[in-house]
């Protein structure tokens, strides 16, 4: 009998570590399988600036759109991540309730030297670490991309880069650390709540653009004498209209990726999906409410614009406008937040317009005062959750959303306007007057977008 | 509007744990949504109309 019950025991023993090693095994590919979802995002991005481009500039767009993921995925490798662990508890750099922040926390796992070198390269023993880095990584260079649009056709290369990581490895993490992140003061303190980062990547991305823009000002011919705009439409609305869908697939990832899987060490729980605060949620509430956000965006979009410009745009601010709440909110009422934020689209990027701001993409607007909204609208209905799992749990509220929804928006434009000031100021941020009428591509680029033109198809065979 | 569980605590969640969840909110929710929906459909073809007929 005692041997039977050994037996028995040995056998469960080894059941209960093989099954550890499938959900070790599913973790990792889950959110390896993330990254090059999120890649996505930067091949709609490039299509999107691309195709807004006019044809003298179409490849210098595209160089710049590329650099800035080459950059600043290093940069995040160099430092970012370090920043993401250091910070959540504020400037004093100490360690937060959950213990997983704080100088000294980060130091032992994020850099690329010393002990903590281990977790930062290849360790059969660690299979989370750069997983979780990655797609952080792509977070940071989907936050650069957000911006790069808008700057589109007047904005010299090496500056561009150098604000791309700024934003990408500095600003938006600051941000994250203290809002995306269980010891994050605005969640500690705030109650905020971001699941899908409205804030913390969409906001602070696009007020960091208009920091920028103030600086770098409108393209030649964008504005009249009399402050009236022109249109400067760009060379292919089909690539941009795909670039943008394009993007939308990527968000799938981003999104899946905001989700914390059960059973691990690292897990906040061992048997329910939950999101970055600990508290519960599972795929299933992500597809709902992110489709019912696309729709609703569309068809808010198109009601007050027939553009399919804006139209997509539309799908992108209908998912950044409930993704503060994708883990809570109804259907239906996402939906309805949706259709809000595309109606808002069109009159919050001329109200932009009328201020003297070029904003050739729509990213302030569609990024910036959707994250917010987003952001604000949650806090309304959200009202009374808890924002961690733990007990005596701050809630969200109205006030710390609104608080969070600032903060935000500042750790954008500050950085955003203060380093384009200083790039402007060493002659690094506008490119020359002659090489924007010429066409930047003629400037910089040793290539031809299309050498051919943009020719009739060749007669078909009889 | 609110947590849909007496106690704020995540703890007590078992189920739907939606905004409005257990009240009479998502049935209103999803006819507003429907009403939109169908209101738009009205508008938008009244634009295109306008816009034949020119």
């Amino acid at each position: 009998m005692e041997e039977k019950i050994a037996e028995l025991t040995a056998k469960i023993a080894e059941l209960e570590a093989s099954s550890q090693v499938t959900n070790t095994m599913f973790a990792e590919t889950y959110y390896y399988l993330s990254i090059p979802l999120m890649v996505l995002i930067h091949a709609g991005f490039l299509a999107y600036e691309m195709g807004a481009t006019r044809v003298k500039n179409v490849l210098s767009s595209g160089v710049k759109n590329i650099l800035a993921f080459a950059f600043v995925i290093p940069a995040f490798y160099f430092f970012g991540w370090w920043v993401y662990w250091a910070f959540p508890t504020g400037i004093s750099l100490s360690m937060g309730p959950m213990e997983i922040s704080g100088k000294e926390y980060a130091d032992a796992i994020a850099w690329g030297w010393g002990e903590s070198a281990q977790y930062m390269g290849p360790n059969v023993a660690d299979n989370a670490s750069g997983v979780f880095w990655g797609a952080f990584a792509l977070f940071a260079a989907t936050t650069a991309s957000i911006m790069s649009g808008s700057l589109i056709e007047r904005i010299q290369t090496v500056g561009f880069v150098i604000l791309a990581v700024v934003l990408g490895a500095f600003a938006w993490v600051v941000a994250a650390a203290w809002g995306w992140h269980a010891d994050g003061w605005l969640v500690t303190q705030f109650g905020m709540h971001d699941f899908g980062a409205a804030g913390v990547v969409h906001a602070v991305a696009g007020f960091f653009a208009l920091g920028v823009l103030i600086n770098l000002g409108p393209r030649i011919g964008k504005f009249n004498a009399d402050g009236t705009a022109n249109d400067l439409s760009g060379h292919n609305m089909p690539f941009t209209a795909t670039g943008l869908m394009l993007i939308i697939v990527g968000f799938w990832g981003f999104l899946m990726a905001c989700m914390i899987l059960p059973g691990e060490g690292w897990s906040w729980s061992g048997s329910t999906g939950t999101t970055i605060y600990g508290t519960p949620m599972n795929l299933s509430a992500l597809s709902f409410n992110i489709l019912m956000g696309i729709a609703g965006g569309i068809i808010g979009a198109w009601l007050l614009n027939r553009d399919p410009f804006w139209m997509m745009s539309g799908a992108l601010a209908g998912i950044i406008s409930v993704a503060s709440g994708l883990d809570v909110y109804f259907p239906a009422l996402a939906f309805i937040v949706a259709i809000i934020a595309g109606l808002l689209l069109r009159p919050a990027a001329k109200m932009l317009e009328n201020f003297g701001i070029d904003d050739a993409v729509g990213a302030v607007t569609v990024h910036g005062t959707i994250g917010v909204y987003g952001m604000v609208v949650f806090g309304i209905f959200a009202s009374g959750f808890p924002a961690l799992f733990i007990e005596n749990a701050p809630t969200i509220s109205i006030l710390g959303q609104l608080v969070s929804a600032i903060v935000c928006s500042l750790c954008g434009f500050i950085p955003g306007y203060l380093l384009s000031l200083v790039l402007s100021s060493l002659g690094m941020l506008r490119t020359p007057e002659a090489a924007e009428i010429a066409g930047l591509d003629t400037t910089k680029v040793p290539a031809q977008a299309f050498p051919e033109g943009i020719p009739a198809s060749a007669q078909p065979a009889e | 509007m609110g947590f849909p569980y007496d106690k704020a605590d995540w703890s007590v969640v078992d189920g739907a744990m939606f905004m409005g969840a257990g009240s009479s909110m998502p049935f209103f929710y999803t006819i507003i949504a429907i009403i939109i929906c169908i209101v738009f459909l009205i508008y938008g073809q009244m634009i295109e109309n306008d816009k034949y007929n020119k």
